[in-house]
């Protein structure tokens, strides 16, 4: 449990880090111990540079380990994907390439017979999209991946 | 119900009829849905770019028609073998206060907890998966029957930002959201 600020505590917590994957993490950070914090709440962390030394399988393998029988929730920031995939989103991480959208596919795809609650699609700036409108598309694709992986 | 080759083409016409998220109906009660949709209009979680991440949900309202599609690949249409509604937005009066946002985006998620549906949200900055999950995770994790929540976050950053206890002034902001219900 973390305090923020004094005053923000939920009793017992919500989420079991233990059992979450953190996926795609990438960037140069501002602090070289940026990912501590999570492994000190017992997130599983795979960065985009070890998902990709290990491939999407072996990841994939892992999470479906991770997130066991669990009610499962998925929250999908665009910005984990490549900057040239979604380009309108919020805090572009240009100097590692990100996922692919096969690539983001296959993980959500990946818990369609677990029991999904929920998840949302954050990080969408819709002022810096392209005039196609193509990372509202993005987002409304990945949006259609989480209702389908509910419904299956 | 089957519909015809004619409703099915004006169904994807992203620029035809009235924009909900992927052209389900618009119902505030979500009591009658499988699963629900809602926009969280929220950006004052974030600040450390352009402020407009609270205009995604009107923008994905605006092209999501065109991809109310089928799901080849998992053989499933997901209109016809749910009901999905759109919820519409979660009202944020105070838009400009980021912790009475993530407060209205709970009660909000709490009540939705409570008539046990599945839920997509689209928002907004990431500081809103805080408040979704506090109002999930209401009465004592009633919806998972106590069972805590498993997270697939699929990000490029961790969000578990500890180094300062505000961003930019952001308590529950779109950094620390990862940290402060676990």
């Amino acid at each position: 449990m973390l305090l923020i600020g004094g005053l923000t505590l939920v009793d017992d917590g919500i989420v079991d880090p233990r059992t979450s994957m953190q996926i795609g993490m990438r960037g140069n950070p501002r602090a070289l111990d940026w990912l501590q914090p999570s492994y000190d709440l017992g997130y599983n962390v795979v960065t985009m540079q070890e998902f990709q030394k290990r491939g999407i399988q072996d990841v994939i393998i892992k999470t479906l380990n991770k997130l066991g029988d669990n009610p499962i929730y998925i929250t999908f920031d665009l910005d984990s994907l490549d900057t040239s995939v979604a380009p309108a989103v919020s805090n572009l991480e240009p100097s590692f390439t990100g996922f692919t959208m096969e690539e983001a596919k296959a993980l959500i795809q990946s818990v369609k017979n677990k029991n999904v609650i929920g998840g949302d699609v954050v990080c969408l700036m819709p002022i810096k999209d392209s005039p196609n409108n193509i990372t509202s598309m993005v987002a409304a694709s990945i949006m259609f991946e989480i209702i389908s992986v509910i419904t299956y | 119900m089957t519909k015809s080759n004619d409703e099915l083409m004006m169904d994807t016409l992203y620029w035809w009829g009235i924009p909900t998220l992927f052209r389900c109906d618009h119902k505030l009660d979500p009591s009658e849905c499988d699963i629900a949709l809602v926009g969280v209009p929220h950006s004052t979680g974030n600040g450390t770019t352009e402020r407009d991440q609270h205009l995604g949900p009107r923008a994905v309202r605006h092209v999501s028609a065109g991809l109310r599609r089928v799901h080849f690949d998992m053989q499933i249409n997901p209109w016809e073998k749910k009901i999905i509604y759109d919820l519409g937005d979660v009202p944020l009066p105070e838009a400009n206060n980021n912790e009475q946002c993530i407060e209205d985006i709970t009660s909000f998620y709490k009540k939705i907890s409570e008539s046990k549906k599945s839920v997509v949200s689209i928002g907004g900055d990431h500081s809103i998966t805080g408040g979704i999950l506090q109002g999930l995770g209401s009465n004592n994790l009633s919806l998972t029957k106590g069972k805590k929540i498993s997270l697939l976050h699929i990000d490029a950053h961790t969000d578990t930002f500890s180094q300062l206890d505000h961003f930019l002034g952001a308590k529950k902001s779109a950094a620390h959201w990862g940290s402060y219900f676990s």
